[in-house]
């Protein structure tokens, strides 16, 4: 059982407040979507899970533990984090990017049958083998995004963080990825958070929504508690309607700009 | 067997059979650089050295001049593979750290800055210099003063990787020009000849330098492939090595530490040799791919080779008459063109 509960939690830059007193509690095998618009603090909390920033107040608890009690190797083993930036160092291979992946278990200088193994069946996970011997910058955006995610897989965290993992896609690759992620969440039992704009997306794949508004939380819950009207014409000032299509999705359509 | 361990097994042969053929190409050149120089020494009498030396045959098989000339030259070969090997090892080290593939101990100013702190040492006492631990101590600090300044200067100006190599070039040239007059106040002051550590040569190294090198190489070696797994994780971006465990900060200070003692020693002992650290690590990744665990070992033969044919160009035209010009003169018309090539291709990029 892996379970996170975030309390109180306020991060700033400087004298700016990225978030202020955010609480909320994440279980395994659901994906959530954090949403909001620009400057909310979508990155601010991803990245303040995957403890690339430190809050000023307020505690994140894993399993029972302080996020900022675990020694570093120890977190890398919990939590795998892809930001929006491609890895650079672009003419190395796949492999060798794979390979850094397993760094937090490989326990002697090189890999074990093992690390190998959980390789192998990451790029297996997101139909990627064919592409192991290939430079990571003669990879199409799709299958780098594949990439990406065989990657946070091969790092086995039970909480795999992923900011934008649809940016650059074409709607197919959207999907795919999207899919990807909710079917290894589901079948491998993690607790997936990503960051998301595209509100039709999130209300597809997500089985919970945050939605910021300038540092705090407006709304928190499945994406038809959160995905209303009113949330939305508060936070994005965007007037919308809201229409549950017959197969059971959301319709979500912009009508106008709310005058401010 | 899986696709993944294919891939990764093939990939362990082909570092094997590198460092194989390496090793069989520095014997072959080992044997060259002994019989090549203003007396040419056929292979024969190497034969017949090398049974002497190993205790095999007695002093009456071999003509004493001989015996010293051909050790002299293997002195001189063993400091041009050793300061080729401490060249490249830093500049593997300097570019990951960096990811930079510009990056080079003499673009980064850690070369000029060894050879200024080498030059005020001298001024203040030339006990300073020939003792050799305080010397390496000296340049090592200089190393990392020059290093320093540029990382300074390079936060300040916004941290692209152009900017970096500006800011390389920018105190080296300060370096550089500041430990030319200070080499002119030593000469005037001892009449001794520093200015020749300004284009570096292999030539002034002693047998008993050999063993401190060793040593150090052997420390910078063992330290670098420690350092090997948290590049191999650096290069990807800062916030890819943080959230695998790593401290980006922590590993640039170490790598820069790791440089600096390399390069510094290398100066302290041949005076400043430029580029070898840059075409190194190109041509390492070139053959065993970008793994620094691969990447560490194996450059140890290419910057040792590279050097070794260098020195064997300058003694070649030491025979034609023309003297002995500095080994540092062939590298950099090497590594010239090969700057200007990597600059084309990566700002076309």
């Amino acid at each position: 059982m892996v379970k996170i509960k975030v309390k109180d939690v306020t991060v700033t830059y400087g004298s700016i407040r990225a978030l202020e007193d955010v609480t909320f509690e994440l279980k395994e095998g659901e994906v959530t979507g954090i949403i909001g618009p620009n400057g909310a603090g979508k990155t601010t909390l991803l990245k303040t899970l995957a403890r690339l920033l430190k809050p000023v107040k307020g505690v994140i608890y894993i399993n029972g533990r302080n996020l900022w009690s675990l020694k570093p190797s120890e977190k890398a083993k919990i939590i795998a984090y892809q930001g929006p930036e491609e890895p650079q160092w672009s003419h190395a291979k796949v492999l060798d990017y794979m390979l850094t992946a397993r760094y937090p278990h490989t326990r002697g200088f090189m890999e074990s049958y093992r690390d190998i193994e959980k390789i192998e069946e990451s790029l297996k996970i997101v139909h990627a083998l064919h592409l192991a011997s290939r430079r990571l910058n003669q990879l199409s955006s799709g299958e780098l995004q594949r990439i990406l995610i065989a990657r946070l897989l091969a790092q086995e965290a039970k909480i795999i963080l992923v900011d934008e993992p649809t940016s650059h896609l074409d709607l197919y690759y959207q999907l795919e990825i999207l899919q990807l992620l909710k079917n290894i969440t589901r079948n491998k039992r993690l607790v997936t958070v990503i960051t998301l704009h595209d509100l039709q997306l999130a209300s597809m794949y997500c089985d919970k929504l945050i939605l910021l508004n300038r540092g705090a939380v407006e709304a928190i819950g499945k994406p038809d508690e959160v995905l209303t009207p009113e949330n939305i014409a508060k936070t994005y000032n965007v007037e919308v309607e809201v229409i549950r299509h017959p197969h059971g999705r959301l319709l979500i359509i912009p009508l106008k700009l709310r005058k401010t | 067997m899986s696709v993944v361990g294919r891939e990764y097994k093939r990939r362990l042969r082909f570092f094997y059979l590198t460092l194989l053929f390496s090793s069989i190409l520095f014997v072959f050149t080992l044997i060259i650089s002994l019989t090549i120089g203003s007396a040419g020494i056929g292979v024969e009498w190497i034969a017949r050295w090398l049974m002497f030396r190993l205790g095999f045959a007695n002093g009456n098989s071999i003509n004493a001049n001989i015996l010293a000339i051909v050790d002299l030259r293997l002195t001189r070969t063993l400091t041009a593979f050793i300061i080729g090997v401490m060249l490249g090892v830093s500049g593997v080290i300097l570019q990951a750290c960096s990811r930079n593939p510009l990056a080079d101990p003499f673009i980064l100013g850690l070369s000029s800055g060894a050879l200024t702190f080498l030059a005020i040492a001298m001024l203040i006492s030339p006990a300073l210099v020939y003792l050799r631990p305080i010397a390496i101590t000296i340049a090592f600090i200089g190393a990392l003063a020059g290093l320093t300044l540029t990382l300074m200067l390079f936060e300040a100006t916004g941290g692209t990787s152009t900017s970096l190599i500006l800011s390389g070039i920018a105190v080296s040239t300060m370096f550089g020009g500041l430990s030319l007059i200070l080499s002119y106040i030593v000469y005037a002051k001892y009449k001794t000849h520093i200015i020749i550590y300004t284009l570096g040569s292999v030539n002034l190294a002693t047998r008993s330098d050999l063993t401190v090198m060793v040593v150090v190489l052997s420390i910078g070696i063992i330290l670098a492939l420690l350092l090997s797994k948290p590049l191999n994780a650096l290069i990807y971006g800062d916030e890819y090595a943080q959230q695998l465990g790593y401290s980006p900060r922590k590993i640039i200070r170490y790598g820069s530490i790791i440089a600096s003692f390399l390069t510094g020693t290398a100066v302290a002992f041949t005076g400043i040799i430029g580029f070898i650290g840059l075409i190194v690590p190109h041509i390492t990744r070139f053959i065993v791919g970008h793994d620094h665990r691969l990447v560490i070992p194996a450059s140890i033969f290419i910057g040792g080779l590279i050097l070794c044919y260098a020195d064997l160009i300058v003694r070649l035209v030491a025979i034609t008459g023309f003297g002995e010009i500095p080994i540092g003169a062939i590298t950099s018309i090497l590594g010239g063109p090969f700057l200007a090539y990597l600059i084309v291709r990566n700002l076309k990029a």
